[in-house]
């Protein structure tokens, strides 16, 4: 780390804000992959259950949600040398990564459900679909508050949003980069 | 932009996707090892590498101040006080454990 170069005082608000939010979601999803880990470690017949899960669409949209990390930092370096065509591009590929990966989730979501395994199918699938579906909701949440910045920035307004946004978008990255091996890898 | 934001730099960030995404290959290739056990701790130290790469690359935490990751360390700590305080209610102990 480099940090002890740069004094606390030039954190920017915002960011400082944004990072407040940040240590707040770890410990909601913190707690609630830790209520799963303790139940996990209960019932080691679960394997058998997260057999049903896709590994091959979840890995899809773990490239999907890496993916739209990068373009999303990209839009924030772009921010920074005021190149506002490649902020609006990488804004907008952004988006559309976070569409993408709600897309093969509806999927992944319907193909389990016609199979029988509902929220209400055992504790593996209420888990399942709680830690999931929260996390598509911070995605929802991310998409909204990325395409509300990219409505200003195209014009080269608030372009120091473009990071605040990246860091949530970062995050929700960071939640999944979790979940997939928890849900999907571990069988 | 004000220049006070300005002070982290850029690391390679497609470097830092490619190495993401052969981590995740690793990953899935360590699903099919024979010892379940070392597949889990491989595949969940694969995961935390990957979590530090994002954070310290795409979040830029390593130019941060150590309060910015003390702050992100408390959030962690609450949860790992959650898992350990629980811990003993939900998962039986061995019998010959808790004696």
């Amino acid at each position: 780390m480099t940090s002890q170069t740069v004094p606390f005082d030039r954190v920017p608000a915002g960011r400082l804000a944004m990072w407040w939010v940040i240590a707040s979601e770890v410990v909601i999803f913190g707690g609630l992959i830790a209520a799963y880990l303790l139940d996990r470690i209960r019932h080691p017949e679960w394997a058998a259950l997260a057999q049903h899960t896709s590994t091959p669409l979840g890995a899809l949209n773990t490239m999907v949600l890496l993916s739209s990390s990068l373009s999303a930092v990209l839009a924030h370096q772009a921010a920074q040398r005021h190149d506002l065509a490649k902020v609006t591009r990488y804004l907008s590929l952004t988006i559309l990564g976070g569409a993408t990966f709600l897309v093969v989730k509806a999927f992944e979501y319907s193909n389990e459900i016609h199979h029988g395994f509902t929220p209400v199918s055992g504790l593996f699938w209420s888990f399942y679909y709680l830690m999931t579906g929260l996390h598509a909701t911070h995605v929802v949440i991310g998409m909204i508050a990325l395409f509300i910045v990219l409505l200003g920035a195209r014009k080269g307004l608030h372009l120091h949003r473009v990071e605040m946004a990246g860091l949530y978008w970062h995050f929700v990255d960071l939640v999944w980069i979790f979940l997939f091996p928890l849900l999907y890898v571990a069988k | 932009m004000n220049q006070e934001h300005d002070y982290h730099g850029h690391p390679n960030y497609v470097l830092t996707w490619a190495g993401l995404v052969a981590l995740l290959v690793v990953s899935l290739a360590a699903a099919s090892m024979g010892h379940k056990g070392l597949a889990l701790l491989v595949i969940f130290g694969i995961a935390a590498i990957k979590a530090g790469m994002v954070v310290a690359n795409f979040m830029h935490l390593r130019y941060e101040p150590r309060l910015m990751l003390g702050i992100v360390i408390f959030g962690l700590f609450v949860g790992l006080a959650f898992f350990l305080g629980v811990y003993p209610d939900i998962v039986p102990i061995p019998a010959v454990l808790a004696r």
